[in-house]
């Protein structure tokens, strides 16, 4: 994960941090099947690579005292953090992987790395979706007004040359 | 009345076109030379088709690199997408395309034998700015380079104080507009492209297409399991619509390969996928019109 700093996150991040814990918690993932596999090379990841462990209750008593003081400068260089956090869930201790981008002092982008020990609800991925149960039927892009179509990416002649040779000695 | 100039060209691939609409005061054909160079650039570092691209010839050699801030953060999304799914994700994917044929050549037939794909840990070791390259390898950035590229576009045009604009990579779209005017987008039936099963709008965002529809050979197309080395077949195309057109692009691939389930909780985006039975699911809070 990127680093460019070794500076100590400030509130900020750690607001993130707790907010996306909380967040992942609650968060829909039932699948089980292979999560030891899963832990297993996350942790072993995790291990050769160099973190900053940040006991987050710690963390906001320090980051308290030292705000009060650089109040007036809030000079956090633009870039990206990572931030390891371990939280009390009501499943017990937690620990989740945050990388968190800080632009002019807002979090413009955050991703989360699982760590989760615990298995997690499934109330939000059923949330989710609104399945059609009716077959789709297309309609021609000259009956509607459309500004823009998306779809596969359209292929070079090179590659479309290709296809057609293939065609053509697949039917031999 | 509204100024327009629209630049069309073929890169990476496909064809691409960009929309500026009321630009400020620039000289729009040299800003569409600057963006015609940084797509150059931008193929020299990361495709695998170019012998000396700067991934290729790093993933070539064994031991310690330094990665530049711009391949750290497509790294970086690569890194959790391989974790979000188990492995199913994967740069390393590269050498399985070209073993089912999909080399330089565009040879497009499955060579003898495939090799075992890689796992991450078979092969890299990462943590910016350091990546260890453990054995020879090489990397595929295809499922999210598209729209990285995007991105670093839209950039270009935000720097220079274009606030309406439209990045079209064959089919891969970021839209931006000041005025929150939204933008109606057909959803590409993959089985016949003189139509399209459904419309979205956007403003402000990127939407990505992903479909095996005009990259299939054989029992293949360019979306392969490192597991089964097969191509999957129950998910008909997928579309994507998120803040970022890299992160958009990347998820339209990994709705054909895992779950959205899987995905929900560690990215915001929305969606629309077709399935093989004909049968389309929306997430909830997308604008979307679905033909029935």
């Amino acid at each position: 994960m990127s680093k460019k700093q070794t500076n100590l996150p400030n509130l900020l991040i750690l607001g993130a941090v707790l907010t996306l814990a909380f967040v992942a918690t609650g968060c829909g993932l039932t699948e089980e099947i292979g999560k030891e596999t899963y832990q297993n090379n996350i942790s072993n990841n995790l291990e050769e690579t160099a973190k900053t462990e940040v006991k987050v209750e710690e963390k906001l008593t320090t980051e308290k005292k030292e705000n009060t003081e650089k109040n007036k400068e809030s000079n956090y260089k633009n870039g990206k953090y990572d931030v390891k956090g371990t939280y009390i869930s009501p499943a017990g201790p937690e620990e989740i992987k945050v990388s968190v981008t800080l632009v002019d002092g807002l979090v413009t982008e955050t991703t989360v790395v699982p760590e989760a020990t615990h298995p997690v609800s499934q109330k939000l991925q059923t949330a989710f979706s609104e399945s059609y149960k009716t077959e789709v039927v297309g309609k021609k892009i000259s009956d509607i007004k459309l500004s823009k179509v998306a779809g596969a990416s359209l292929t070079t002649e090179g590659f479309n040359k290709a296809l057609t040779e293939i065609k053509e000695q697949a039917s031999l | 009345m509204e100024k327009s100039q629209c630049f069309q060209f073929q890169a990476l691939g496909t064809h691409w076109q960009i929309d500026i609409t009321n630009s400020p005061d620039i000289d729009t054909a040299d800003f569409f030379v600057e963006i015609k160079n940084k797509i150059n650039q931008f193929e020299k570092t990361y495709s695998r088709f170019l012998p000396d691209s700067t991934l290729r010839k790093i993933a070539e050699e064994p031991g310690d690199h330094l990665l530049t801030e711009e391949i750290g953060h497509i790294f970086d999304l690569y890194y959790n997408l391989y974790h979000i799914t188990k492995g199913v994700f994967t740069p390393l994917i590269a050498q399985t395309l070209i073993d089912a044929g999909y080399d330089e050549k565009y040879s497009l037939q499955q060579k003898n034998t495939f090799q075992k794909t890689l796992s991450w840990e078979e092969a890299i070791d990462y943590n910016f700015p350091n990546l260890k390259i453990k054995q020879k390898t090489l990397f595929d950035f295809g499922a999210a380079g598209k729209g990285y590229i995007i991105d670093i576009i839209s950039e270009m045009c935000r720097k220079k104080g274009i606030v309406n604009f439209c990045i079209d990579a064959g089919g891969d779209i970021f839209y931006q507009n000041k005025n929150l005017e939204k933008l109606k987008i057909g959803l590409e039936n993959p089985q016949n492209f003189e139509e399209v099963i459904g419309v979205v709008e956007i403003v402000n965002k990127s939407i990505c297409a992903s479909s095996p529809s005009r990259r299939k050979w054989g029992d293949f197309s360019h979306m392969i399991n490192p597991f089964s080395h097969k191509s999957p077949q129950t998910v008909l195309a997928s579309w994507v619509v998120a803040d970022s057109a890299m992160v958009a692009d990347a998820l339209a691939t990994c709705l054909h390969l895992v779950d959205k389930k899987i995905l929900l909780p560690y990215f915001h985006f929305d969606y629309v996928i077709l399935y093989s039975d004909g049968k389309v699911e929306v997430s909830k809070n997308l604008e979307a019109e679905i033909f029935v």
